[in-house]
């Protein structure tokens, strides 16, 4: 399965609305210090994302902020916008080289949300290491073209693996007895 | 094949002087399978090996090897089971430097009484098993860390173990040549209907394996299934 860039940005906005709500600004804001190495997020397609929020039933407006310019709209996260993030969340991001993105807004949406960051960081690795383990099981063929396309792709599980180490150390930790 | 499990580590806790080490540490290993146990450095992964190997004795909880509750047995009788039920690779390879490499791989048979003329005949085999390129009359200080590694998995196999603990036993090897002693040291194992505990960082070892177990703090943080 290939992933488009953007295809986790409704759910990525949910994340976004955990804990308080927020207008399309705020929400942008939060977003690029989020992922601060990466494409800030337009505008356009913040409110474009938000009207389809709302629009499922997913988002809901909550009042508006009045500000220097015209007043904002503050949406909130509903019921089933949350349903919606935590089964985002329950689900590992696919095992491929192009999936990494896909962990990367996935983890940090944990990680910022506090949505069973431990189960998700369980899930995503028993995900890896299973398709590590069917690439194990099945060699490539017998061409070093090959060979090097499979060592690709093991690298970048195993990159997305140890990554994901540096994740579930920063999760919260309650764990009783750790010394 | 039996049912009966063959490793079995139940509410386990260890300290050393007053460090914990571990802490509530249960895992069961059954005939055939081949459990990965990793974590991060300090996480008490090898104080888990040592303590299934019955090297350590367990502060609390039980450490039974083949039915047998570890814990009870007087020192004499742990080495016994130990000897003939379970091989033990450690990271540096631990052999014994006064001993040629021959002598050291064929170690567990010679304790067991085997004529040394059968004992070090096996042991040469294993070594080539294992894809050692030695000769066996090397002493252990002339080794490099690859082969010593290949010279303690050749010693860990030479009695057929039932129960196979492996403390990062590729790290110093290269890709192929760690896949490659890896692959002897499960099938050497599973073909006898034993069992393997490979302990490592590496998560290409980790996904050879049945099941991972992630320790976290000297806790299992989770384990999942992966076959």
């Amino acid at each position: 399965m290939v992933h488009t860039p953007c295809v986790s940005l409704p759910e990525l906005h949910l994340a976004l609305l955990v804990g308080e709500p927020r207008h399309g600004y705020d929400l942008k804001r939060e977003h690029d210090a989020w992922f601060p190495d990466t494409r800030p997020l337009p505008f356009g397609q913040v409110y474009a994302t938000l009207a389809r929020l709302q629009r499922d039933g997913l988002a809901e407006v909550v009042g508006t902020q009045a500000g220097n310019g015209p007043e904002r709209t503050v949406y909130a996260l509903t019921a089933q916008g949350e349903q919606r993030l935590r089964a985002w969340l329950a689900e590992p991001a696919e095992a491929t080289a192009s999936g990494a993105e896909e962990i990367v807004r996935k983890t940090v949406a944990a990680l910022h949300t506090g949505i069973d960051v431990d189960g998700f960081v369980a899930r995503q690795r028993a995900h890896h290491l299973r398709r590590i383990r069917e690439l194990q099981a099945h060699p490539p063929g017998s061409s070093p073209a090959e060979r090097l396309v499979r060592e690709h792709l093991v690298a970048h599980l195993d990159a997305d693996l140890r990554w994901l180490e540096h994740a579930a150390e920063l999760a919260p930790t309650d764990r009783g007895d750790q010394s | 094949m039996t049912d009966q499990p063959l490793l079995e580590l139940v509410d386990v806790g260890f300290s050393h002087e007053r460090t914990r080490a571990l802490g509530g540490v249960s895992l069961t290993v059954a005939p055939g399978e081949v459990v990965a146990v990793t974590g991060p450095s300090g996480c008490g992964k090898s104080t888990l090996v040592m303590l299934a190997a019955g090297v350590l004795r367990a502060d609390e909880g039980q450490v039974r090897i083949a039915g047998q509750d570890v814990g009870s047995l007087d020192d004499a009788a742990r080495a016994r089971l130990r000897r003939r039920r379970v091989g033990l690779v450690l990271q540096y390879g631990q052999l014994v430097p006064d001993l040629p490499v021959l002598d050291n791989v064929a170690l567990p048979l010679l304790l067991e009484g085997v004529r040394p003329a059968t004992a070090r005949a096996r042991a040469a085999e294993w070594l080539t098993r294992v894809g050692a390129d030695l000769t066996g009359e090397e002493w252990p200080g002339e080794l490099s860390g690859g082969q010593a590694q290949q010279a303690a998995a050749a010693r860990a196999l030479v009695a057929g173990p039932s129960v196979l603990l492996a403390d990062e036993p590729t790290a110093s090897l290269d890709a192929r040549a760690g896949s490659a002693l890896l692959d002897v040291l499960l099938s050497s194992t599973l073909e006898v209907g034993g069992a393997v505990v490979v302990v490592s960082h590496d998560n290409v070892v980790a996904a050879r394996a049945d099941r991972e177990v992630r320790l976290r703090g000297g806790r299992v943080a989770h384990s999942v299934q992966l076959s």
